[in-house]
């Protein structure tokens, strides 16, 4: 193939030099001579061109290339044009772009209108109707064709269509293709939303053609790792795609809460008057995690059951005793947070202010505390990102009399992973677009 | 308040404020960029908007004239409940065919709440719903082949309900 074109090449820009002869010689009988010269040179190399070609066989263009008329100028001189076209369109179609302009270039110096000529000449359709087409070809042989076919879906894009969608049955009112792609793709980005509900987009893409399209658009992509990542997120090696990257990158999941129950038995107080009786209790609390694309964390400890707890931590506000908010970061797979225990609001209830009043002067005037978690973020093969193992977890200490903080550091021994569920209320309507 | 006559493209001419208009970006720069004087007869085409569209988009605009611009973050909004104020929802509720009408409305007038709330109206009826559903809300015909719609359906395996 390679060589081919090399041949080509060479032909085609000689062939460009002799048109500029031919026009610039009409009176110099020697240039007469060599033109002619050239041409049978020429000939000469087109037909072992050909004969390269043959042997190749490739291309559902050349097969139908006249192979007749060589001897007069200006059809042989349509018919490389003609081939060269279609070696610029598999180019285009292998995605070798420059390769494609070349030949294009190429074959309009030969012939300008060669694009017209080969539309009536061959009834050779052009690219996107081509692609409306093809569906048929392809449910044949679907074995050996995915790979073919998965190709042949990402090589659609945005400019390759005209219409986002089509009417399933006629009817009256305007139909959402009415709508033109960039606002087809607003609509896109609120259905994302700035909660990254990335797994609507995905239903999006399996509605139609079109909307495949749309839902894999690069901008909405980037706009989404730009939100998981920071604004300095570029793509690289190992992700060369938003979407990929998205897909294999270990991220938190924002659309739901990390989870984990924790159970332990602890004795109780025996009674005075039965020696026998050692009544023992089984202690048992939920550890809620949940965190926000905008780097806020969440933490919560509370024996409440998680369908009663989830709804309370759907906002970033959410206001519930003893809840933990802070800030993190996430390295690689690594996830690291400080938390600080809600200041309470002058709102509340007096009663509960003279409890929390009561409860601190308990814990001997301390000041300010300030939690350090570290978990390592991973997941059982596919399903990734929905697993916070603990890594360490300690809480700083200041105290009202004393200028140093104590440290304490948990043991994490008995520190259950914690486990990521998906909260379908999160998701349901959007606040802001992506 | 002195008025401005806008002109639907069937014709019909609506006398505005020229407050209640100038929500429309592509309103307010048409008169500050042509100097339109405010005691002018001459209405204001706007080719791409029918007359019952337009109404609506007035009556959007007239409820709407006095509010502060919208919060930039985030936090402020979300405690704004459920953010689309009641006058917004009950608006909205209307046929597909309008909604479409008014997000290209919107957007050509350059009506930056309206668009959101109908967009944002528009995806909330997508959010949560499979492919078939989608389909059947919007009546979208289904043009893959079997093979492009298993191949989409690996690709998108990662969200697959366990």
């Amino acid at each position: 193939m390679d060589n081919i074109a090399n041949v080509i090449s060479v032909a085609g820009s000689e062939e460009e030099e002799g048109e500029e002869d031919e026009e610039s010689s009409s009176s110099s009988p020697p240039l007469e001579e060599q033109l002619s010269n050239f041409r049978q040179q020429w000939k000469e190399e087109l037909m072992s061109t050909k004969d390269g070609e043959g042997q190749v066989a490739h291309g559902r263009g050349r097969r139908r290339r006249k192979s007749s008329s060589l001897g007069e100028n200006s059809s042989s001189l349509e018919d490389k044009a003609y081939s060269l076209f279609m070696q610029g369109v598999h180019a285009e179609r292998d995605g070798l772009m420059f390769e494609a302009i070349k030949f294009y270039r190429q074959a309009v110096q030969l012939v300008p209108d060669i694009e017209n000529k080969i539309q009536n000449i061959t009834g050779f359709e052009d690219y996107e109707s081509e692609e409306d087409s093809e569906g048929s070809v392809y449910e044949g042989d679907e074995d050996d064709s995915i790979n073919q076919l998965s190709s042949q879906l990402s090589e659609m894009n945005i400019n390759s269509i005209r219409v986002s969608c089509e009417k399933e049955f006629p009817q009256k009112g305007k139909h959402i293709s009415a709508l033109p792609i960039e606002l087809l793709l607003l609509v896109f980005r609120w259905v994302v939303a700035s909660h990254l509900d990335l797994r609507s987009l995905e239903q999006l893409s399996m509605v139609c053609r079109g909307f495949y399209v749309c839902a894999r658009d690069v901008e909405i992509w980037r706009l989404v790792c730009q939100r998981i990542w920071g604004r300095g997120v570029y793509l690289t090696k190992d992700y060369p795609a938003w979407r990929q990257m998205f897909l294999e990158r270990p991220h938190l999941r924002f659309d739901g809460v990390y989870i984990c129950r924790t159970t332990y038995f602890r004795q109780g107080e025996q009674s005075f008057i039965d020696q026998f009786y050692r009544p023992w209790h089984m202690v048992e609390y939920y550890r809620y995690i949940r965190v926000f694309p905008d780097g806020v964390i969440m933490m919560l400890t509370s024996p409440e059951q998680p369908k009663d707890v989830v709804s309370k931590l759907r906002w970033k506000s959410a206001s519930v005793e003893g809840i933990l908010k802070g800030h993190y970061r996430l390295v690689d797979n690594i996830l690291s947070g400080v938390l600080q225990r809600e200041k309470p609001k002058d709102s509340e209830g007096s009663y509960q202010r003279f409890k929390r009043r009561n409860r601190n002067n308990n814990v001997s005037g301390v000041k300010e505390q300030t939690f350090h978690v570290e978990f390592n973020l991973t997941g059982p093969g596919r399903c990734n990102n929905t697993k916070l193992e603990w890594l360490h977890y300690s809480c700083e200490t200041w105290y009202s009399a004393s200028t140093v903080a104590s440290v304490s550091e948990f043991d994490l021994s008995s520190f259950h992973p914690l486990i990521f569920s998906r909260v379908k209320s999160y998701t349901r309507a959007a606040v802001l677009p992506l | 308040m002195p008025n401005i006559k806008l002109q639907s493209s069937d014709g019909e001419v609506f006398d505005v404020d020229v407050d209640v208009a100038k929500q429309s970006i592509t309103i307010k720069t048409m008169l500050e960029d042509l100097g339109m004087d405010e005691d002018d007869d001459e209405a204001i085409p706007l080719p791409n908007v029918n007359s019952a569209i337009l109404g609506k988009v007035l009556e959007w605009c007239q409820f709407h004239k006095d509010d502060p611009p919208p919060p930039e973050d985030e936090e402020n909004r979300e405690k704004r409940t459920d953010d689309l104020c009641g006058f917004d929802i009950d608006f909205l509720k209307v046929d597909q065919g309008t909604l479409f009408e008014l997000i290209l409305a919107a957007n050509y007038l350059d009506i930056k709440g309206l668009l959101d709330a109908s967009c944002k109206t528009v995806a909330n009826m997508i959010k949560g719903k499979t492919p078939e559903e989608i389909r059947k809300t919007f009546n979208i015909k289904n043009d893959f082949t079997p093979a492009e719609e298993e191949q989409v359906r690996k690709e998108n395996s990662w969200c697959e309900e366990k």
